[in-house]
């Protein structure tokens, strides 16, 4: 037998060998001077370094784990939990539309404007300086998605009840304009006061419609907030004695919607119309549609400490203390869209659109996979919705002129 | 890219059911893994929840149970001495490190004591500095896997372990040396 290898002697210190290759190296090493001289030195490393390893352990066996404890820590910790993983939202009432598929994604816009409003104007940490008194101004330079969830307050009736009577008595609403129809791209930006930009992949003809702008102003009421999260049941986050009386005020812009693809006409609950027969997943392959809408503007006062709210922001969304904090650290709050991704979303990825940052959502409803992608540049926010593939969505941004 | 699924299903593959029972399954075992890298508990369950975090983002997870534990256990260690490579960590692992030692009050003297902790200190200092697979190995095979197990979990030839493990207790004691100076143990 020629001398033992390396990994064989240690594999044999180990005794990791069958009894046959023991007996093999057993039997060279009892006439090999050198083999039993490195082996002597394999296992006096391995004592070395193995005592060196073993003071580590000592110390982890101390602590009793009590894994069925951790598991409801873990479930607690991220949010909609192991046990209501994301389950899809089957609001869309009628999805032969397209107007009804962007409909699909509007909570998730939605959502991203409303985390403005509610994070950004919570959590915006500038001026602390007592000299700074003027208001502070947030405008969105980018996108962060975040996972939120809200669903320990779904189904809570006194505290929606108790949010509906606060907003009522404390929200100022001073433009809440409706939806309205514009024939070309030229008519769609004198509408909303900025230039509509559109696909140069897509070479049909878009349709236009002009949202409205929306505003409104609020003076906070701590008193009336805290109960608001003892209802939720979260007495344990305090929120600071400097948000009473703050006032916060939030500018939604006009927003333009630009429509492409031959897309069914609406087909409203009750009409006399037949339903399309073209199966929807086809009916809807050709079409698109991108939001665009400015910035909105929150202004706060310079002096609250809104950094420590946004993490009680988070803290209400059910993330944990520390992950909370964590989370908060990470983000610049001076220019971030704060990004929910929705529970039916299947998945999300961070791309790269345009030269900035955007984040693709994709979700899957009745009529197959859909996806939203969502990216700001110079001010203006911009949300693709299409159906089907969506490894076709950044080259379709792209195309942005 | 996070992936998540249809409710009641994770990740194209693991079940609700099935996530639960791994999670209680190896939960203590990786925090163990992770508290043994990283010194301090409250940390090494914070890093074992961003592994079965991981776990549960996981896109694909159609392995064997078995696979799956060796993934926990390679993740738990990647996770651990990435954390003890983070040098803005350091600071942060040499205090808690220090809290633990105060902490668990063994039953021995205030030098001992001193003197355990200084040792941990500086076994976690050369691990975070020779090459992460092969702290990775060490770490594993003091927590008592099987050459076996070391295969399966670091996903390494099951006839080079004995060789890599040669391999990493020299650079151990080489990176030991110039640090720490020769020392008895090392």
């Amino acid at each position: 037998m020629n001398c033992v290898s390396e990994n064989s002697l240690r594999a044999y210190h180990d005794a990791e060998l069958s009894a046959v290759q023991d007996a093999e190296i057993e039997a060279h090493l009892s006439r090999c001077a050198d083999c039993g001289k490195r082996l002597g030195e394999i296992a006096a490393t391995a004592a070395r370094v193995e005592k060196q390893m073993v003071s580590l352990g000592a110390a982890s066996a101390e602590t009793k784990i009590d894994a069925q404890a951790a598991l409801s820590r873990f479930k607690a910790q991220q949010g909609a939990g192991v046990e209501t993983m994301p389950s899809r939202l089957d609001f869309v009432a009628d999805e032969t539309n397209v107007r009804a598929r962007s409909r699909r994604w509007r909570p998730l816009w939605i959502g991203a404007v409303a985390a403005t409003i509610l994070l950004c104007s919570l959590a915006f940490p500038f001026g602390r300086g007592l000299a700074q008194r003027f208001l502070g101004t947030l405008r969105v330079e980018k996108v962060q998605p975040v996972r939120l969830d809200f669903s320990a307050l779904d189904g809570n009736r006194p505290l929606q009840e108790m949010l509906r009577q606060m907003i009522s008595d404390k929200v100022v609403v001073t433009a809440d304009e409706k939806p309205q129809p514009a024939s070309t791209a030229a008519d769609a930006s004198q509408l909303a006061g900025f230039s509509a930009h559109m696909l140069d992949a897509r070479t049909d003809t878009p349709k236009f419609i002009v949202g409205g702008q929306h505003a409104f102003h609020m003076t906070i009421d701590r008193t009336r907030l805290q109960d608001i999260f003892d209802q939720a049941g979260r007495a344990d986050l305090l929120l600071p004695a400097t948000l009473d009386g703050a006032s916060v005020s939030v500018n939604v812009p006009r927003s333009i919607m630009v429509e492409y693809g031959d897309c069914p006409e609406a087909h409203p609950a009750g009409s006399t119309q037949p339903k399309p027969t073209q199966p929807r997943a086809a009916a809807w392959a050709n079409c698109l549609a991108l939001q665009e809408v400015p910035s909105p503007v929150v202004n706060t006062p310079s002096d609250l400490n809104l950094e420590q709210l946004a993490e009680i922001g988070f803290q209400l969304a059910g993330m944990s203390a520390t992950q909370a904090r964590s989370l908060g650290q990470t983000i610049d709050w001076k220019s971030t869209l704060v990004l929910p991704i929705p529970r039916f979303a299947t998945s999300y990825s961070q791309v790269t659109v345009k030269g900035v940052q955007g984040t693709l959502i994709e979700g899957s409803g009745r009529g197959g996979p859909d996806y939203v992608l969502v990216w700001v540049k110079n001010g203006i926010i911009y949300g693709l919705v299409g159906h089907g593939d969506s490894s076709n969505a950044v080259a379709l941004a792209n195309t942005l002129n | 890219m996070w992936a998540v699924g249809e409710p009641g299903v994770m990740s194209e593959g693991i079940r609700v059911g099935e996530f639960e029972t791994l999670f209680v399954k190896h939960y203590p075992r990786v925090v163990g893994i992770l508290r043994r890298i990283v010194g301090d508990h409250g940390w090494a369950e914070d890093l074992a929840n961003e592994v079965f975090l991981k776990l549960y983002r996981r896109p694909l997870a159609q392995e064997p149970e078995a696979n799956v534990g060796g993934w926990l256990y390679r993740t738990s260690t990647n996770l651990g001495i990435d954390a003890l490579r983070a040098t803005a960590r350091r600071s942060r692992f040499e205090q808690a490190a220090g809290q633990d030692a105060r902490q668990n009050k063994p039953p021995e003297n205030g030098f001992e004591r001193v003197e355990r902790f200084e040792r941990e200190q500086r076994v976690r200092t050369v691990l975070a500095e020779i090459k992460p697979p092969q702290a990775q190995l060490l770490v594993m095979r003091a927590s008592g896997d099987s050459y076996k197990e070391l295969s399966a979990a670091l996903e390494i030839e099951p006839g080079s372990v004995g060789t890599l493990l040669v391999r990493a207790e020299a650079a151990f004691e080489q990176r030991y040396r110039e640090l720490f100076g020769s020392e008895e143990d090392v």
